[in-house]
């Protein structure tokens, strides 16, 4: 690349955001109407930006699907709640890790394997504390038994699990 | 008092109006925040536990002496950050292009099949480089062509001088395209 397309390449994201002035705009628009390696690149910006956008609507799509999270409450004495959630994750990752050590040789757990079902713990977890908070408050229990129901759903086989369940009965 | 009330004495005057006040301010930022953790590549089941550990962490934030908009930008900031250690552990674009092109044609008409194959090579290439993109790189890249932030805005929220987020912005978007070239896709 010559120096001087490299100095109107530093340009070419302000001039393809509009972000030149007249004068420069002027500058780089005649440089790239005489040189196709900077054509190119600007198509590349260009066209880089539009699969990026392309890749983030859809995750967006996705996520709007999600509900949306209530606002929780905070409480100063909400450590029994947290001692109760870090219980569970104790008592959750030693089983698991226990039904692990135990299982026949052919049928071996993955470490990925062992890590999906703590995290998956550590979630169900952490967003029954906060289901618990939220039921709390009367108006919020509906609210609550959704997000008790959400975890029954997303993280069955959890300990938080069956105390979500429990928590709906 | 009943029990409620006795665990939550500090939900009464001031303090009660700050805290549910930041809870308002997340609610009118939720659209926005699940926009950039949308951007920032995670599945929506990710994108609801971020948003789920954000709007907890808002009821513990620094609320005193805020403005709205500082607290505002305080929110994204959080979010961010809660973005970027799934976007460390590679947990984030992990969605299939096929399932991308799949949603895309029901939405629109189907393109040509051969048109449709370039798509899928074109779009995989980029879930890779906004994948590998630097930590420093894509929440600038998110918040300025995917959140219509300015670069000022994305200053004050990364805490960052402008100039540094415009430096930014220009390396992120030349990575993409020049990777986007270097693959021989064609850029017309």
């Amino acid at each position: 690349m010559r120096e001087y397309c490299k100095e109107i390449a530093d340009m070419l994201v302000d001039y393809a955001d509009g972000q030149l002035s007249a004068e420069e705009s002027t500058r780089v628009t005649a440089h790239l109407a005489e040189c196709d390696d900077c054509r190119t690149l600007l198509n590349g910006l260009h066209k880089s930006l539009e699969l990026a956008q392309v890749i983030w609507e859809d995750n967006l799509s996705q996520a709007e699907t999600i509900r949306i999270p209530a606002p929780a409450r905070t409480s100063r004495r909400s450590w029994p709640r947290y001692a109760a959630a870090a219980a569970i994750l104790i008592a959750s990752g030693i089983s698991i890790t226990s039904l692990i050590m135990n299982k026949p040789a052919k049928n071996q757990t993955t470490f990925a394997e062992i890590e999906r079902k703590i995290t998956e713990a550590g979630n169900a977890a952490r967003l029954l504390a906060a289901a618990d908070r939220l039921s709390e408050y009367p108006d919020a229990q509906p609210v609550a038994k959704r997000q008790y129901r959400y975890i029954l759903d997303r993280y069955p086989d959890t300990s938080a699990a069956a105390e979500a369940k429990l928590r709906i009965q | 008092m009943n029990e409620t009330r006795a665990a939550f004495p500090d939900l009464t005057g001031g303090q009660r109006s700050s805290k549910l006040g930041l809870l308002e301010i997340f609610l009118g930022q939720q659209p926005r925040l699940r926009r950039i953790a949308a951007g920032m590549g995670l599945s929506a089941s990710d994108v609801e536990d971020v948003l789920q550990d954000v709007s907890i962490r808002a009821l513990k934030g620094p609320v005193n002496s805020q403005s709205k908009e500082q607290s505002a930008r305080w929110l994204i900031r959080v979010t961010l950050n809660r973005c970027l250690t799934e976007h460390r552990r590679r947990r984030s674009f992990k969605r299939h292009t096929g399932e991308i092109l799949k949603r895309r044609s029901q939405k629109a008409a189907a393109a040509e099949p051969a048109e449709k194959a370039i798509q899928a090579e074109e779009l995989e290439i980029m879930r890779r480089n906004l994948q590998k993109l630097d930590d420093s790189l894509l929440p600038p890249l998110v918040l300025r062509y995917f959140c219509d932030l300015n670069s000022k805005e994305i200053a004050e929220i990364l805490d960052l001088p402008a100039s540094t987020v415009r430096s930014r912005l220009r390396d992120a978007r030349m990575i993409l395209a020049k990777d986007l070239l270097k693959r021989g896709v064609e850029p017309q």
